[in-house]
């Protein structure tokens, strides 16, 4: 009987369209366009060596100083490529032209001519203030102890104070937040099989469900197998969307695979239940399940960084408990866990409250299911 | 004008969902609006890292004047210094850059040694590595003091360090249009813009091309007394009403949200900007077109909706700015009607002169879109035309009268 029931709720739910396309295919395409258009996404704001120009002017050529500085932080390893113009005309022409990100004009003090007000130029303006600040001490110095003068050398030695050190065992990145919180929405839309489970089973919504009432199997046995086949379908939908996220994207997820997996059954099942929910509580039409389903979807997604990274974050810092009580935040952070951390300590407290709401959603639809007659359909 | 009328009666009945779809993308491009959006400003104002500095050596003249000094250049995000707390923050970019301060560090600096600051970049960015020449600078000219001899006193020497360092090089700015550059979030509202269009038309339309494609309802119109082309003629008029009043919407949606930022601009830019949407509108009212000749169902008509929606707006670039995309993308995406959206709408922000040559670009990224324009109609008609000699798309008729 079970076998019977099962194989037979695992072919309907492969054959629903609808749910079909929002957990299968649906993931793939968000994936396959997060995967091309966030390829860059980590290099992004990274230092570069950047265009500026510089007006060989008299004054530019008198200060001896200033060039042999400029000139020594310029070049392929250097933090500009620097070009230089006969005057200033020609520098404007190539800002507008947008082909250098701003000019420096020697003088007393050097200036510096830009368009925007980006980081390229921020740099530029710390060169010169660098430069200037510099001078500035060193005359101050020489000017109360002229003796200092023959260690000017060493002075002018620039020592490097700080080391860069990583705090995780895996470098941080801006792109995997957004297939985290991808694969939370996935785990959500398990709903889909909850709802449709219910629907199946309930003599009001469904022929379908009418004649199973009357059939020799309790509510009970009926519910389980059904439930069971809706959530290996869903199952399999996730394992193919993290096997193609992971293999054919070459998305890094971190060494703990299998733990990725029993986050994402723990998930799918929260994603089952809270469908079944909705489904026995409420006495509307199908169609309206399923948009109530698929917006509580989208404002939890939205909640766990799908659209904006680092919503989650800001969330988590300013509104705690929202953040705690997403699902979609706490599968999205199980992930994160998983490749970030070096323990297990945070990614158990979330399975642990993921598993906790699967339990109390389950236990509301069962409340809201038991008993059930209908005196007229 | 009977056909006309019915598609507007469809359209009224659906309103609820329509303007729960417009409700919605008005608020997530109202929100990824504002969180991409920095304001533009005649002067230069520079980019202030956030940085934390996370002191383990107590509180000192030397400690209290870096973080002094790194607040003037930068926001200071505090953290307790706790790893995970700091794990996050750097993850989420909370913080650009952490430096810590070892314990003993004050006393091995002032007594000429050269301790080691421990440092957290957020994946090399140029924000991390300017708070880092911050760092450095401050303590490089503090070792200059103490190497350039003289009995310095700690609170003295600090203080002649920060005075030394408030020398600032001459920043100008300059903008050599005649106008005011456009407001970046009214940029940004219009890229986003593109998306919602989109959406919109396409549930719109399809809403009546469901209806009409109904077997039943297209064999009682097709014996009806109405020729083919006023039938036809009377959905694109309702198409085109349809997108005419969705691009009001929008629009005046964006005047009434961004209007107090525009003053100053030249209007010839922001007219400009609105011929762009209204060029787009075309191009999203004919791709509606093509994808209601194919959608069979409701189910249909959302997934064609959501996954056409986001293919072209991804791949286009209006989420995600065209110089973040590869190569090969971009080579694809110049197949897309959105990129040329999108470029054109670039270059007409970036337009400083209004001469032929300026003017080409944008006038070449409104054509090309129109020819795209002109591709979806006419493959909508084409198919429109194939399907009514085949006698397959008349044989769900049974289905119908089944259901």
């Amino acid at each position: 009987m079970f076998w019977n029931i099962y194989s037979k709720r695992v072919l309907c739910g492969l054959r629903e369209k609808e749910s079909m396309f929002w957990t299968w295919i649906f993931p793939l395409l968000l994936s396959t366009m997060f995967f091309f258009t966030f390829t860059s996404l980590d290099t992004v704001g990274q230092l570069r060596a950047f265009p500026l120009g510089v007006v060989d002017d008299a004054a530019y050529h008198r200060d001896a100083a200033f060039r042999s500085a400029l000139e020594s932080v310029s070049g392929e390893d250097g933090l500009f490529e620097l070009t230089a113009f006969g005057d200033a005309a020609d520098a404007d022409a190539a800002l507008v032209k947008g082909e250098i990100e701003g000019y420096i004009l020697a003088g007393e003090p050097p200036a510096l001519i830009v368009t925007g007000d980006d980081i390229n130029q921020t740099i530029a303006k710390g060169f010169l203030d660098r430069y200037l600040q510099t001078r500035n001490s060193v005359a101050l110095i020489l000017a109360s102890n002229p003796g200092a003068v023959n260690d000017l050398p060493a002075l002018l030695q620039w020592a490097d104070y700080t080391k860069e050190i990583s705090l995780a065992q895996n470098p941080p990145s801006n792109r995997i937040s957004y297939f985290y919180a991808l694969l939370a929405m996935v785990c959500l839309y398990g709903g889909f099989q909850g709802l449709i489970t219910v629907v199946y089973l309930q003599a009001n919504l469904s022929p379908l469900g009418a004649r199973r009432t009357v059939a020799p199997l309790g509510n009970w046995g009926a519910a389980v197998c059904d439930l069971l086949g809706g959530l290996t379908v869903h199952l399999t939908g996730v394992i193919v969307v993290v096997a193609y996220i992971v293999f054919v994207l070459g998305t890094d997820f971190g060494s703990k695979l299998w733990l990725v997996l029993l986050t994402c059954l723990a998930g799918s099942l929260l994603g089952v239940a809270f469908g079944a929910m909705i489904a026995a509580m409420s006495k509307f039409k199908e169609q309206v399940k399923i948009a109530i389903l698929i917006t509580f979807c989208m404002v939890c997604s939205f909640l766990s960084g799908l659209m904006v990274q680092g919503v989650n974050y800001i969330v988590a810092e300013h509104a705690a408990m929202i953040s705690w009580l997403n699902p979609a935040a706490r599968i999205a952070d199980s992930f994160y866990c998983l490749y970030y951390y070096d323990t297990y300590d945070r990614y158990l407290l979330n399975l642990g409250i993921i598993l906790a709401m699967t339990v109390v959603f389950f236990t509301a639809a069962s409340l809201f299911l038991r008993r059930q007659r209908y005196e007229s359909i | 004008m009977k056909v006309f009328k019915t598609c507007m009666i469809i359209c009224k009945r659906r309103y609820l969902s329509l303007l729960l779809y417009l409700t919605v993308f008005m608020t997530l491009s109202i929100v990824m609006t504002a969180l991409h959006i920095e304001t533009a400003s005649t002067n230069f104002s520079g980019i202030k890292p956030s940085f934390t500095v996370v002191n383990r050596d107590g509180d000192s003249p030397l400690t209290d004047g870096l973080a002094a000094y790194m607040r003037k250049h930068g926001e200071e995000a505090v953290f307790e210094d706790d790893r995970r707390t700091l794990q996050d923050a750097t993850f989420y970019h909370a913080t650009d850059y952490i430096v810590f301060l070892p314990p003993g560090f004050r006393d091995s600096f002032l007594s000429g040694g050269a301790p080691e600051l421990e440092t957290v970049v957020t994946t090399h960015t140029a924000r991390g590595f300017y708070a880092d020449s911050l760092v450095n600078q401050y303590l490089n000219l503090a070792r200059v003091y103490l190497a350039g001899g003289g009995d310095w006193d700690e609170a003295e020497l600090v203080s002649a360090v920060l005075s030394d360092l408030s020398a600032e090089a001459a920043v100008e700015k300059k903008w050599f249009g005649e106008s005011a550059p456009i407001d970046p979030a009214y940029l940004m509202f219009h890229q986003m813009l593109s998306y919602i269009l989109l959406v919109l038309n396409i549930l719109c339309i399809t809403n009546i091309t469901l209806s009409f494609r109904r077997p039943d309802l297209r064999m009682r119109n097709l014996c009806a007394p109405i020729k083919a082309r006023s039938l036809g003629g009377q959905q694109i008029l309702y198409g085109g009403v349809i997108g005419l009043l969705g691009w009001l919407l929008l629009t005046a949606t964006g005047f009434v949200m961004y209007g107090s930022k525009l003053p100053g601009t030249d209007g010839r830019i922001i007219a400009l900007m609105l011929l762009n949407s209204l060029v787009y509108t075309v191009v999203a009212l004919t791709f509606a077109a093509l994808i209601g000749s194919f959608a069979r169902s409701a189910t249909a008509q959302n997934a064609a909706a959501n996954a056409g929606g986001l293919v072209l707006c991804f791949l286009g670039g209006v989420f995600v700015p065209l110089e973040m995309l590869g190569s090969g993308v971009l080579a694809v995406a110049r197949f897309l009607p959105t990129y040329w959206y999108v470029l054109a709408l670039d270059d007409i922000s970036a337009l400083t002169v209004f001469d032929a040559s300026a003017m080409q670009p944008v006038w070449l990224g409104m054509l090309i879109q129109l020819a795209f324009a002109g591709a979806f109609f006419s493959l909508s008609l084409a198919v429109g035309k194939h399907q009514n000699q085949s006698e397959r798309h008349f044989s769900s008729t049974v289905t119908e009268r089944e259901a």
